[in-house]
């Protein structure tokens, strides 16, 4: 499938003629990197549907008033960042439990997901990842799975690239010391 | 036009610098052990738009928004603000309670009450109007605690408004 440029979609977005066609392919060519971005972080493939649905009705809802401050990229996942980070907020509210347990309970589910394939270190990995606190968590997935450069995760997460820097340090060396003693 | 990739987001030092701070997660193989299920992403876009479809429905109007338990809800509050207001007046009056515990009390009640709605009413808003376009502007926007109290006062200011013509005073 042919993919237009961020300022291409736009300009098809503008013209409410093609808004439908404009928008559909915009979700088809950002869907799967938002999918990873969020399933990463919640690792449930149901959770990571219903964020998606409601990051994409949002950028919907919000599209016809973005004025191209930020790029779309960055835009589109600091919306489903903001996003994810409410659920999970929610979550932990909602089941009246405290962090621990939330994490507990997600690791456990790992473990019944049919939609985890992964090898034994892998397993124990993503174990490692959900007992980071989840902005670090959020900086680890950016910077070790997408390699994204700290200047545009700074845009997306509104914190100073030095700061994220030190948080990757901190997240990784965390990772390490439980893969290390599990 | 057409975009082959988005590299320009890539840092190819990214490897160098995961082998600097632990050679020993370097060594891992990058992999991505979760899978969606099968014809995902060929679907997606179509159920967003359904989705998008169906939330597709006319505003509430102000006298809809109106209804009678939000109108009782709004009306026992003012009721209960009016008699809290009285009583501490009265309370006032009385210069054997005018004192320093008192002060404490409200100074810490203010504390209490500011930090609730800070962080409660946020959610409790964003839960109750999330069609509407303020409930979208609440979660997409990264509100601040000032911008919060704006909203809130700006919305205590519309209900006396709405109030006083529902309720004229003769």
């Amino acid at each position: 499938m042919e993919h237009y440029s961020d300022e291409k979609l736009l300009d098809l977005f503008q013209n409410s003629d093609n808004r439908n066609y404009a928008f559909n392919l915009l979700v088809k060519k950002y869907q799967e990197r938002l999918y990873w971005h969020i399933r990463r972080m919640v690792t449930d493939h149901e959770d990571t549907n219903d964020l998606m649905q409601e990051v994409f009705v949002k950028v919907w809802i919000a599209l016809p008033d973005f004025r191209g401050d930020s790029k779309l990229f960055t835009w589109l996942y600091r919306i489903a960042t903001n996003e994810t980070l409410s659920f999970l907020k929610k979550k932990k509210r909602w089941d009246f439990l405290p962090w621990n347990d939330v994490e507990n309970v997600m690791a456990k589910n790992l473990e019944n997901d049919s939609g985890f394939s992964g090898t034994q270190i892998q397993h124990k990995l993503q174990k490692a990842l959900i007992r980071l606190p989840e902005k670090q968590r959020v900086v680890f997935h950016l910077r070790y799975y997408d390699e994204m450069k700290y200047e545009e995760m700074s845009k997306i997460l509104d914190t100073s690239v030095g700061a994220l820097k030190a948080s990757y340090h901190h997240a990784v060396k965390k990772v390490e010391d439980q893969l290390k003693n599990t | 036009m057409t975009e082959k990739s988005n590299n320009t987001y890539r840092d190819t030092d990214a490897k160098k610098e995961l082998k600097d701070i632990s050679p020993y997660l370097s060594q891992i193989e990058i992999s991505n052990p979760f899978r969606p299920p099968e014809g995902y992403f060929d679907a997606f876009a179509q159920n967003v738009q359904s989705r998008i479809e169906k939330n597709k429905k006319p505003e509430k109007s102000l006298t809809e928004w109106f209804t009678l338990p939000r109108l009782a809800l709004v009306t026992a509050s003012l009721t209960l603000l009016i008699a809290a207001g009285y009583f501490f007046m009265a309370e006032k009056t009385d210069p054997a309670v005018n004192g320093f515990a008192d002060e404490i009390f409200f100074d810490q009640y203010f504390e209490w009450y500011t930090d609730y709605r800070n962080h409660e009413l946020l959610d409790i808003i964003s839960d109750e109007q999330s069609d509407s376009h303020i409930g979208q502007w609440l979660s997409i926007s990264m509100i601040d605690d000032e911008a919060l109290m704006d909203y809130l006062l700006y919305y205590e200011h519309y209900f006396s408004q709405e109030l006083s013509i529902l309720f004229p005073i003769d």
